[in-house]
């Protein structure tokens, strides 16, 4: 197990229990305490946005060098729409614009984005995923049919340019185009973008900032990428499947995370064999570890972001399957403590899909599917904290 | 004022300040409780919340469904493809604070539980009644959250089988021991009959041991039941005519009033007089215990499609009427004499104050609202009564604490 896990007892277990604030929490799960870093979710964040806009899935989030947040999000149809068209049902609700940016008090500030009649660019099918640039430009991917291409906004939404040629089809070793990019990071000393690519790619593919250029690309272990793997498990319900048995020589993906680290790595989301795989800069694999290897269905690792620290100490895994934030030892792979759990109230997720970090350690989350919000998670230190955080409520509560 | 500095808010606000009523009487105001009630343990997750009532003790009750989860990504303990979640039992119990009492029932305990139930009341004995929401295909509720995932299967014995539609109405112990089951199980719905249609909702007059059951979305009355016996006693549609199942045209906002109950999903009882949700037109009616009809009032009569009366409660003094909205998504609040609209609070959306399918609404004696949400919205919702004031604006939008709004961390 992991060697700097701290396991302390706890005599006071009755007033740790009104301190947690965590009804019914299993016993066993109170005894234990961990270092690691502790949170408590702010309920009141981010402020109600105005006119009646609703979101859909929130399917990205980013955070700017000033702590300003975006997401990206895909609006709603039908019973959710009905203040929309026109003859409107009744007063709600209405679509918001897909990017929605947040100061970090939590107030709207800009709204933007969506598909024009113009056609000076080919907003995604099915937007997905998105990240800021040094300049703090907006990179957006998509993960629909034909999204094989990444548009450039500045922060207000002015159109920059595409990246990749739309309407593709898959093929993982093109040096063209994407096919259903996931989501963007970067890694500013080098110039460069690092494309999760995709769902319908199965690579990570290095990109120059300013061109665009497809600049090198990779598989799992670093293999050659193919298209239409053959997998050694049986990823069936019942079957005892695990995916840390089979050390499948090819990203299952959808491949959708791919997180450059300040020393070097670059970090991978395999959601469906449910690993995070470290590789060096020039695709050169490093390490591997699995989280959850039972998950199947939509798999355990969906998106990752480090803890702010010089040392960036943890990386803070999401896993929308099982309605957790694991918080991972970044050298030794191994979990230390989790927050969130499933529901519908703060702290709780459906399907919780994105995550980033802000300069202060506080965390910002997303859910897609029935789930749709975009979570603050406040800071409060690396200490003695639950092996299983919850939803995390402020104190006192 | 800080309430209102929400971004763009401020302006829409602003033009709003003073639109309603103009007599400059006070209205409850609100805050919601972010952190109410507390989480339940992890896997376990609530369904749609059908119906919420509270108890002479002060304690909430919630019935919750147990179909329409996801099969892709939210059972995924059942599905055997996750750790992660696991629906509760249908009934939870919580106490003022928001622990959790107890939760009781569902499918395949030896009951006949609804398909969907609907509709929850505690009677003045303490016992628990549900009534059920399928109603028949063209029932007017199609299209909506699907069925399936999380119901248990039957045993080799085999189950009776599922009823097609509820028609039948349960009566629990505050524990949730089964007591009654009132009207035929499986049985075909019918205004003028022992079978109801969809029971939705029950007010209780305890001097005359009577139930009064919203009946509902097949069924197109108010029925009146003996508490003990369960025996239907009288019944009477829209304007107190004689129920009518035979198809109507839909609602249009200014045309002739319907002379028939659309969907009938409330009946509460205030001062002698039962106020009756009437959804899809839009209105509340107003009778006497005997079905004489006194007074109608319509809310947000532009409201088309499933209509803007989903459920009403009182303030602990009578004066005002909550309506839950779940069209507009909003709770109203009319001034109970005249039926009059003063203000609204809450808006589309999963955040606190925010809400997807609002359904129901109750009150504490403490004169607290509390809200719950079917289909994706899933909570039950507790506002916090902050004491009389001036309406400052038509819709309020979410009921953030002042703190929340103007703190940052």
């Amino acid at each position: 197990m992991n060697g700097r896990r701290k396991v302390i007892l706890v005599g006071g277990l009755f007033a740790l229990f009104a301190v947690l604030g965590v009804a019914q929490a299993r016993l066993d799960a109170l005894v234990q305490t961990v270092q690691a870093p502790m949170f408590e979710v702010d309920p009141y964040w981010p402020k109600p946005i105005p006119n009646g806009w609703i979101y859909g899935t929130v399917i990205g989030v980013t955070v700017d060098a000033q702590d300003n947040v975006y997401i990206v999000h895909r609006g709603v149809t039908g019973d959710e729409a009905n203040a929309e068209g026109d003859q409107p049902l009744a007063a709600c609700c209405t679509s918001a614009p897909p990017v929605l940016q947040f100061d970090p008090e939590g107030n709207l500030v800009r709204a933007w984005g969506g598909p024009v009649e113009s056609g000076e660019y080919v907003w995604p099918n099915s937007n997905h995923g998105l990240g800021i640039d040094q300049m703090g430009n907006v990179w957006i991917g998509g993960n629909g049919g034909g999204d094989s291409h990444v548009l450039k906004f500045t922060q207000d939404g002015q159109y920059l340019g595409t990246y990749g040629e739309p309407g593709q089809g898959r093929d993982s070793n093109s040096m063209t185009h994407f096919s259903q990019v996931a989501d963007i990071e970067f890694d500013f000393e080098a110039n460069e973008a690092y494309f999760a690519d995709g769902y319908g790619n199965k690579r990570v593919a290095v990109v120059d900032i300013d061109s665009g250029d497809i600049l090198r690309y990779w598989g799992a272990y670093g293999n050659r990428p193919m298209d239409n793997p053959t997998f050694e498990g049986n990823r069936t319900a019942g079957v005892g499947w695990s995916s840390e048995q089979y050390q499948e020589q090819q990203f299952r993906g959808p491949v959708h995370c791919a997180e450059p680290s300040n020393d070097g790595l670059v970090y991978v989301c395999d959601r469906q064999n449910n690993r995070v795989q470290v590789f060096q800069t020039d695709g050169t694999y490093v390490r591997e570890g699995y989280f959850a290897p039972a998950t199947l269905g939509d798999g355990a690792t969906w998106d990752l972001t480090f803890s702010p620290d010089p040392e960036q100490t943890y990386f803070y895994l999401v896993d929308g399957k099982n309605a957790r934030i694991r918080i991972i030892n970044r050298q030794t792979m191994q979990e230390v403590s989790t927050l969130g759990t499933g529901g519908r109230y703060p702290g709780q997720f459906q399907a919780i899909h994105s995550i980033d970090s802000d300069s202060q350690g506080n965390l910002y989350v997303t859910e897609t599917y029935e789930g749709r919000r975009l979570h603050k998670f406040v800071y409060m230190g690396v200490g003695n904290a639950a092996r299983h955080q919850g939803a995390a409520w402020p104190t006192g509560r | 004022m800080k309430r209102f500095i929400v971004g763009v808010v401020t302006v829409s606000a602003a033009a709003l300040v003073g639109c309603s009523g103009g007599t400059g009487d006070s209205v409850p105001t609100f805050e919601v409780d972010a952190l109410w009630p507390m989480p339940l343990e992890y896997p376990t997750i609530l369904g749609p919340v059908s119906g919420v009532t509270v108890a002479p003790d002060g304690n909430i009750i919630i019935v919750t469904r147990q179909d329409g989860f996801s099969s892709i990504n939210e059972i995924n303990s059942v599905t055997g493809t996750g750790q992660c979640c696991t629906p509760s039992q249908a009934v939870l119990e919580y106490r003022p604070d928001g622990s959790l009492v107890r939760q009781w029932g569902g499918p395949d305990m030896g009951y006949p539980w609804p398909v969907r139930p609907h509709g929850i009341g505690i009677d003045p004995d303490g016992n628990i009644w549900i009534g059920g929401g399928v109603a028949p295909p063209a029932g007017g509720r199609g299209g909506r959250g699907g069925r399936g995932g999380g119901r248990g299967g039957g045993g080799a014995a085999g189950p009776p089988p599922e009823p097609t539609f509820d028609t039948h109405i349960l009566k629990f112990s505050r524990t949730g021991q089964h007591l009654m089951t009132i009207g035929e199980v499986g049985g075909t719905p019918d205004s003028h009959g022992t079978s109801f249609g969809g029971a939705a909702g029950f007010a209780f007059d305890a001097a005359a041991n009577e139930v009064f059951v919203a009946d509902g979305y097949a069924n197109h009355r108010v029925a009146v039941l003996d508490v003990s016996t369960g025996e239907l006693k009288r019944f009477w549609g829209a304007y107190g005519n004689p129920p009518d199942d035979a198809a109507m045209s839909p609602y249009s906002p200014g045309g002739a009033p319907a002379q028939q109950f659309g969907s009938v999903t409330c009946v509460e009882i205030v001062d002698d007089l039962v106020y009756v949700c009437d959804r899809e037109n839009d209105r509340i009616q107003v009778f006497e215990k005997d079905g004489t009809f006194v007074t109608e009032g319509l809310v947000a009569p532009q409201t088309l499609g499933r209509g803007s009366v989903f459920d009403v409660a009182a303030s602990p003094d009578g004066d005002f009427l909550y309506v839950a909205d779940g069209m507009n998504e909003r709770v109203h609040i009319l001034d109970r004499d005249g039926l009059t609209f003063r203000t609204s609070f809450g808006v589309g959306g999963r955040y606190p104050s925010h809400f997807r399918e609002l359904g129901s609404v109750a009150t504490d004696a403490a004169g607290n609202v509390y809200t719950a949400e079917d289909g994706q919205g899933r909570r039950v919702q507790k506002f916090v009564n902050t004491g009389m004031g001036p309406v400052m604006m038509e819709h309020q939008g979410a009921v953030y604490p002042a703190t929340a709004l103007g703190e940052t961390r």
